[in-house]
């Protein structure tokens, strides 16, 4: 639970660091175009069907 | 660089990425047709959070059913249903309050997740819309404060909570606080209408 905790508290301060850097960069986008483009290359590589996809989403909707 | 125009208008400066062109897409068909809005986790991505998603959540006003088909035949020059290819069952899901998926064709990943506007909060969200431009593109989404409090008082899942103070840092220059007061109590009151 500690460990949890501690984790989402990093988290939330890498949250800040990142959102002060974009308040204060321009090179922001071209970091995070990097992260998403290759995000969505590699989920062209997933075997799911659309059917498999639907049901995966509706059950973690219902969770 | 993140700019207010006036009090409807946001300028974005930024390099548009594989997301943003997917979503641009669609909502440059979809324009054409209705009025929307894009809500919840994208708006956060637009302005920079560092994370991705699958999928984008886009509402519209409730249309009838000829409507209906053409904006879903309009869509299909470019993108499919993941949940079927009949646009008039298509309908029969928005009708009953589903949403529904649309990705390119031979795609699943990213999507945009279309309902029709249901609950009060969404038409709220739809009449206060903001633009916002980046480059020569515009795309509309719903208040950000009214994201801000959303996400803080009923979401409220770690995802959501970053989402938010991104949000408030990034766009603290653009943020009303006025707004922010308004829509809090906005939105206690509809969420205890709706529970």
């Amino acid at each position: 639970m500690e460990e949890k905790k501690l984790n989402q508290k990093q988290r939330m301060q890498f949250v800040e660091q990142w959102a002060n850097y974009v308040k204060e960069n321009t090179d922001w986008s071209r970091q995070q175009a990097k992260l998403i483009n290759s995000m969505l290359k590699n989920s062209k590589n997933s075997s799911l069907s659309k059917e498999d996809y639907l049901e995966l989403k509706e059950k973690s909707e219902k969770c | 660089m993140i700019e207010l125009i006036n009090e409807n208008t946001i300028k974005l400066s930024k390099e548009i990425n594989d997301l943003d062109k997917f979503v641009l897409d669609f909502v440059n068909i979809l324009k054409k047709h209705t009025n929307y809005i894009i809500i919840s986790g994208f708006i956060s991505i637009l302005f920079g959070r560092s994370r991705g998603t699958e999928d984008v959540d886009i509402i519209i006003p409730k249309v009838d059913k000829t409507k209906w088909i053409e904006i879903n035949l309009a869509l299909l020059e470019k993108f499919e249903c993941l949940n079927c290819n009949d646009p008039n069952e298509v309908y029969s899901y928005l009708s009953d309050g589903l949403s529904v998926r649309f990705a390119k064709k031979g795609e699943i990943i990213p999507n945009m997740e279309l309902k029709f506007a249901k609950y009060d909060i969404d038409h709220i969200s739809l009449n206060n819309k903001i633009k916002v431009l980046i480059d020569n593109n515009e795309l509309f989404i719903g208040p950000i404060e009214l994201q801000i409090v959303y996400k803080k008082k009923i979401l409220k899942s770690n995802k959501d909570l970053e989402d938010a103070k991104h949000l408030e840092i990034v766009l603290k220059k653009v943020i009303s606080q006025e707004k922010i007061k308004y829509y809090d109590e906005l939105v206690k009151e509809l969420w205890k209408k709706r529970s």
